[in-house]
């Protein structure tokens, strides 16, 4: 008689819905206080306030939406139900008992797997469906965003289970399901942080900051989590008109990996050993990876550790020969502690692993000299000046480099390249300054170097090293003018206002509004001490040498900005420029200060200040070191 | 019932299974006997379709049974090291297998409640002592009405009464449904008394496969009282050992007994007798010939 082909099994999901009831229970308890409950709970609370009902209602379904798209908690519940449900895989007598049992693999499996989404995609239909009861009762009309966050919150749930019970069938170990899933879950990104790190430590000029780029979609949770949102909108009047959804495309192309995924974990449960239950690794060919895998990301990352905490970072000769040993003991002690984990015995010290692990060396050791030498050309590269958007160096303060400029910048920069062992040599002997270049290119990415330019006053007394030339930047008073008076210093009518703290001989302090007629002039005052370099000290500071009396006032200044894109000035510097450019950082700050700091050389804008009346016998202008000994300490130092 | 041919199994480059070739008749009561780490479990595991061999078959009544729902559906399993789910009662354990078993029961497991009196079946199995889960692992197994039951060490923690009342059940289940009983067992003692057929596995093969009368009658223990020296058997008679205290030597021989009596009885020694041989002390010196320490064998 030809057997009936069969893809589920009542008893099996029977019994899994009954077994393990406090798993979807516990998540549909959490979605119902965090979706029904909690839209109920925001329209009560804030019922007898002014705002009107349909604001109101915008805020409550926010608030549901904003946690029931939450991917972590998402990805969390997804991978104890998949640990749950194929917990039988995980031990010998339970998977024996039931993979005797006349079922199929795939009948197994298909029941399992339907089990999962039922808990998960279940119990969100479910308070899904209260919820629109809950804003039916009460009157709220913007029922299709809760629709909406329903549907992301069940594809987010469909992937993450899927690519769970896919990483299930890898382990026959539930911890290292757990761990597994985390770490794969993160695992590119942070294998490029690693590499970063690694670089920025051995790569003279490279920095840790380096962006994932448009792979970290293979992080899926890091991904989800930054990409995935819910804001409300409002309009010019500040009116509720909707809710913004942002991800719904990426979470469709997740749900269509998803697919792959649960595919793929069929395919493999089919082939699966089951002898391997208890394992940490239950497919042979993966055990060589994980061994490797575990060497290569702990070797490093505990080598950077070593290093950069007892390691000579200022010789690149020693750097390397710390990290050539370190790694060496590291990568093995990793290399055999995985072994340990995979044969789940601590004899693991045979002939054939001591080979391999000497191997795991000897590729550590190649890939180290590729650095040294510099074989992918970290170090040396650098973009032409057509390639280059926007160019900005950070000496003493991040200031934007004229395009015109760009190719003498990348001159001192390509100086600064070559001497690196003269500088790297001058680091050890602390006079230096670490600089910034940073570049954004056209092609959208972005170029950031930083080197420990030497300043010691050799350097500082020849207009022809780096350091000088780029002191003639920072002290150009155009450029000086934008960092201390603002970007829009030369249109005094974006400023409205300012305030002075002024002290009395007890150290207490008051905020004087400076107001805006005596403001322009104070303005005047502190252009011409730029001009004349008073300022220069203070901000400068980095590389002077010379003594500076600071005041303990501060002047801030407030003002409006234009809405252009060439003025924002070190917001872009120290923000995302493209985010800014693309307007996806939202609103920028519309009225924003700053704050200036005086010291004695500032002559004109002292006496300005004396001339306006904004001190007197009583409110004066006091020093560090005058406010130190009214505070009751005897020394001050800068 | 079962037919296995060269079933070969590896686990991380060491060989379980290394051949193995067995043959279980319908209806019989197999043995399957062998020291520890011999493959029992592990060619138990391969027939009742949990395990994937790397080479050779396992056929069912002619249907393979790796993967195959039909074929699976004609045994029951007991474990040696049963699972139960958590919280599960015998009631509910019950209602799992009459939803996956299509032949159970329910009548015959009510019936069958008489003979397992101390068990209460609202109870956690879990929570049940260790020979109280074996008796319920037998009473579900049995209402399953399998024809072929696959039992890992199944008496093994149950006290004398409960294994003579478990002995009896199964021999009145294979009378009446001619049900097939494939047994893995330590306690030959006990396994001579229900088997009828035995097959004695070493380092992953079967070495002898026999019925048990066959097995009997082709090792013998004779007994020679003689005056001059060690007594000597043709070379078609293999002996497996043989002992002395004083005059009287005691040999251990393969082949037929009574042709050997005769043989000795030329060389008019004293006294020849055959006596009987347990089917432990065929286990052991089996063994024996194969390089298993016999010391090694405690029962």
């Amino acid at each position: 008689m030809k057997s009936k082909i069969s893809f589920f099994n009542r008893t099996i999901f029977k019994k899994n819905i009954t077994q393990y009831w406090p798993v979807w229970s516990i998540y549909l308890f959490f979605l119902l206080i965090f979706w029904p409950f909690n839209i109920w709970q925001t329209m009560k609370v804030i019922i007898d306030t002014e705002t009107s009902h349909e604001s109101l209602s915008y805020y409550s379904v926010f608030s549901a939406v904003s946690i029931g798209i939450e991917p972590v908690v998402i990805a969390i519940a997804a991978v104890v139900v998949a640990a749950f449900l194929f917990s039988y895989l995980y031990t010998a007598r339970n998977t024996n008992m039931i993979h005797a049992l006349p079922v199929t693999r795939f009948e197994l499996f298909v029941t399992n797997y339907v089990s999962g989404l039922v808990f998960l995609i279940g119990s969100q239909t479910i308070a899904f469906l209260i919820g629109v009861l809950v804003c039916v009762g009460l009157k709220i009309t913007c029922i299709q965003y809760l629709f909406y966050g329903f549907m992301y919150a069940a594809g987010m749930a469909f992937f993450f289970y899927s690519m769970a019970v896919f990483v299930a069938m890898f382990t026959g170990n539930r911890m290292a399901l757990l761990a597994y899933y985390f770490i794969i879950n993160m695992l590119y990104v942070g294998v490029v942080y690693l590499l970063a790190n690694f670089q920025a430590m051995v790569c003279y000029g490279q920095v840790e900051t380096i962006s994932p780029g448009k792979l970290e979609v293979l992080s899926p949770l890091f991904y989800l989590e930054r990409y995935v949102s819910v804001s409300v909108n409002h309009d010019e009047m500040g009116q509720v008109f909707g809710l913004y959804m942002n991800g719904g495309f990426a979470i469709g192309m997740y749900a269509v990996a998803g697919i792959v995924f649960a595919a793929g974990a069929c395919l493999l449960y089919r082939k699966r050993n089951l002898e391997t239950a208890g394992d940490l690794v239950s497919i042979g060919v993966i055990k060589p990876i994980f061994r490797w895998g575990v060497a290569l990301c702990g070797g490093f990352l505990i080598s950077m550790f070593i290093v950069s905490t007892i390691g000579d970072v200022t010789s690149i000769n020693a750097l390397y020969l710390d990290f050539m040993i370190s790694i060496a003991i590291a990568g093995s002690i990793c290399f055999f502690i995985a072994q340990m984990l995979i044969e789940k015995n601590f004899r693991v010290f045979h002939k054939k692993r001591v080979v391999e692990c000497a191997a795991l060396c000897g590729v550590c050791f190649f890939v180290l000299l590729l650095f040294k030498l510099d074989v992918f050309g970290v170090v040396e590269y650098q973009p032409d000046a057509q390639e280059i958007e926007r160019a900005f160096v950070y000496l003493n303060y991040p200031l934007s480099v004229d395009e015109e400029d760009i190719p003498d910048l990348l001159e001192i920069q390509k100086e600064v390249i070559d001497k690196r062992d003269e500088y790297l040599t001058n680091q050890a002997n602390g006079d230096f300054y670490f600089t910034t270049f940073r570049y954004y290119l056209k092609d959208g990415s972005t170029y950031t170097r930083r080197y420990p330019v030497a300043c010691s006053p050799d350097y500082l007394s020849d207009e022809n090293t780096p350091v000088s030339r780029l002191l003639v930047y920072e002290t150009d008073a155009d450029r000086l003018k934008k960092k201390i008076l603002g970007p829009y210093y030369n249109d005094r009518s974006l400023y409205y206002d300012g305030t002075i703290d002024v002290y009395d001989e007890n150290g207490d302090y008051n905020t004087l509004h400076i107001g805006e007629e005596k403001l322009s002039k104070l303005m005047d005052a502190i252009e011409k001490d730029i001009e004349e370099g008073n300022f220069d000290r203070d901000y400068i500071s980095g590389v002077t040498r010379e003594d500076v009396i600071h005041y303990q006032n501060s002047i801030c200044l407030y003002y409006y900005v234009k809405n252009d894109q060439d003025n924002f000035g070190e917001w872009e510097y120290y923000s995302d420029y493209w985010a800014i450019k693309n307007n996806t950082m939202g609103e920028y700050a519309s009225s924003p200060e700053t704050y200036i700091s005086l010291t004695k050389d500032c002559v004109h804008t002292i006496e300005t200040i004396e001339k306006l009346g904004l001190t007197d016998e009583t409110w004066k202008l006091v020093t560090n070191q005058e406010y130190s000994k009214q505070q009751g300490k005897d020394t001050y130092v800068e | 019932m079962i037919r296995v041919t060269n079933l070969q199994k590896a686990f991380q480059g060491f060989h379980a299974l290394n051949g193995v070739d067995m043959h279980v008749k319908k209806g019989a009561i197999y043995g399957l006997v062998g020291p520890n780490g011999a493959g029992k479990s592990t060619l138990i595991r391969h027939i009742t379709g949990v395990y994937r061999p790397d080479a050779g078959d396992i056929m069912l009544e002619g249907e393979p049974v790796y993967e195959n729902k039909q074929a699976k559906e004609k045994f029951s399993y007991i474990p040696d090291d049963l699972f139960y789910f958590m919280q599960a009662d015998t009631m509910e354990m019950k209602r799992f297998y009459q939803g996956i078993y299509r032949e159970f029961d329910e009548r015959l497991f009510f019936r069958l409640q008489e003979f397992f009196p101390g068990i209460d079946v609202k109870r956690n199995i879990r929570r049940l002592s260790k020979g109280m889960q074996k008796q319920v692992a037998f009473w579900l197994a049995i209402c399953c009405k399998p024809k072929l039951l696959i039992l890992d060490e199944p008496v093994d923690g149950l006290d004398p009464v409960m294994r003579r009342q478990i002995w009896s059940i199964l021999m009145s289940e294979v009378a009446e449904s001619q049900m097939t009983v494939l047994v893995s067992f330590h306690n030959l003692r006990e396994l001579e008394d229900v088997c009828d057929h035995v097959g004695i596995m070493h380092q992953g093969k079967i070495m002898i496969e026999r019925s048990l009368s066959d097995l009997q009658g082709s090792v013998s223990k004779i007994q020679i009282a003689c005056t001059s020296g060690a007594p000597k058997l043709p070379e078609q008679f293999e002996v497996l050992h043989i002992s002395n205290t004083g005059r009287v030597y005691t040999m251990i021989v393969k082949g037929d007994a009574k042709l050997a009596q005769e043989a000795l009885s030329e060389d008019n020694l004293m006294i020849v007798d055959v006596l009987p041989l347990t089917l432990e002390e065929i286990f052991i010196y089996e063994m024996g010939g194969a390089d298993y320490e016999v010391k090694d064998i405690l029962f």
